[in-house]
């Protein structure tokens, strides 16, 4: 009887709980392009900046790259203008940053967003830098806001490829979750949700399981 | 009353040149200031002997990082011993209180050239009465910048420095000008969270006005200084020791003086 009950269990977890687990990894990693890091003695104001992020699980430093690598909480959204301003007080300058996201696409607009599960429903633009080419999408002209972009409405109707637009147009349909890997960055405009330019995109679950693009 | 040697002098306004805050050099000032919020002490000995007289001094500081680019810094130092003539005194010495200003920061991948400003103002809290005295009895006042090129392998620093002195009584001492060199050199490019080594070669210039007396130059006061020497840093995570010791190479002090031997720092500081 109790090895009923523990194979039922077993069951259960593999078929219902594993399969909706991707789907509150949410951000799941950051990698940050910091610049000044010329010692490990000063990276410590890194880390004390960086621990205090909300989101923040665990931390890396290469400082021979450059770079900082952070795991990310499922349940925190991301907060870029408080990254920024982590790596600044630090006293380093930050370049860029990738993620490794994890969410449902949606069309809105016209326009392709990753939204992260409830409750969080954080929202990303998608987009490639292919299909930009030469579309404007200024970056930020000071230091103190080159992670903050212009966000031309007009230029980004076609911000993906014809095969990415299709693939998540199936994605859309199926509720497919995705996981996306790109560089995130911010815009001018408050108002305007963050962008992810897709740098290689897999299919966590759906129905019809395409595979990794 | 001023029976105070002049070289004794010398050698006590000589250790408020002493530093702290990370990498910067050991017998002077960078433009490296403390992360923002954080905080930073430091405990530092410090040993000068100067033909018949020895000092040792144990210096206390915590810096305070009110902005990145801005840091705050309080020096108590504790004369543990100052020998001239036989006669022998220990107490508190003449407490300091420094900012620091970063104005010019330019990062790339593994580097960072800065540029900052120096201000500070030096209390006479030492006791300038004792025999040999504790303290210089004056108000000082240090304005200064300081260049600095950090990256994974090589490290050069240039800083000048202005210490203009007030009267204290009838005798004005005479300001000092320090400009300081260091070059650096980490032999293993270590990651975060390993023992981190940088090596350097530090060169001082200090040039000291002669001191006055009822508006009368003194003329055994003042004089040129070359120091020279070796000093490493050595790190790990928020903990860092550092130390070396310099020698004259250069010396043209006015009139009979004292001149000046050696001296050795060796410090921990501690950022959190």
């Amino acid at each position: 009887m109790i090895k009923n009950i523990i194979i039922m269990l077993s069951a259960f977890v593999l078929t219902v709980v594993l399969p909706v687990l991707p789907a509150h990894a949410q951000v799941e990693q950051l990698t940050l392009r910091v610049d000044g890091l010329a010692c490990p003695f000063c990276a410590y104001g890194l880390e004390k900046k960086i621990k205090k992020l909300e989101g923040y699980k665990s931390f890396e430093v290469l400082i021979n790259e450059g770079k900082t690598i952070m795991d990310w909480h499922a349940d925190k959204t991301l907060d870029l203008g408080a990254i920024h301003d982590a790596v600044r007080k630090a006293g380093f300058t930050l370049r860029g940053i990738k993620g490794r996201f994890v969410g449902m696409v949606t069309k809105e607009n016209g326009k392709y967003m990753l939204v992260l599960p409830s409750p969080l429903k954080q929202r990303f633009y998608l987009y490639e830098e292919v299909a930009l080419a030469s579309k404007t999408h200024g970056k930020g002209e000071d230091e103190k806001d080159s992670w903050k972009h212009g966000h031309e409405k007009e230029g980004m109707d076609e911000a993906l490829t014809k095969p990415s637009r299709e693939l998540l147009d199936r994605a859309i349909d199926d509720k497919t979750v995705l996981r996306i890997v790109g560089s995130v960055h911010g815009h001018k405009d408050p108002v305007v949700p963050p962008s992810i330019g897709i740098e290689s995109l897999e299919i966590v679950s759906s129905a019809g399981n395409e595979g990794n693009r | 009353m001023y029976p105070l040697p002049l070289s004794a002098l010398l050698i006590l306004v000589g250790l408020l040149s002493t530093p702290v805050l990370a990498h910067e050099p050991v017998f002077s000032l960078g433009p490296e200031t403390i992360f923002e919020g954080g905080f930073g002490i430091e405990v530092e000995f410090e040993f000068e002997d100067a033909k018949g007289e020895q000092l040792a001094v144990m210096n206390y500081e915590i810096l305070y990082g009110l902005k990145d680019n801005l840091s705050l810094i309080l020096k108590v130092p504790q004369i543990l011993g100052r020998e001239v003539g036989g006669e022998t005194e220990r107490g508190l010495g003449d407490i300091e209180f420094r900012t620091k200003y970063r104005f010019f920061k330019r990062d790339t991948l593994g580097a960072q050239n800065k540029v900052s400003g120096i201000f500070g103002i030096k209390v006479p809290t030492g006791d300038d009465d004792a025999e040999p005295a504790l303290g210089t009895g004056t108000t000082d006042f240090l304005f200064g910048g300081s260049y600095g090129y950090e990256s994974r392998t090589w490290y050069h620093f240039a800083t000048a420095r202005y210490r203009f002195r007030t009267e204290s009584g009838s005798r004005d001492p005479g300001d000092r000008l320090f400009i300081d060199g260091a070059i650096g050199y980490r032999p293993w490019r270590r990651e975060y969270l390993e023992w981190d080594l940088v090596t350097l070669v530090e060169m001082n210039t200090e040039f000291e006005f002669k001191d006055e007396l009822r508006g009368v130059r003194l003329p055994d006061t003042g004089g040129n200084i070359i120091w020279l020497g070796p000093t490493a840093l050595l790190s790990y995570r928020n903990i860092m020791f550092k130390g070396g010791a310099q020698f004259p190479v250069y010396e043209n002090l006015n009139g009979n003086q004292d001149s000046s031997s050696v001296r050795v720092v060796f410090a921990a500081e501690y950022h959190f």
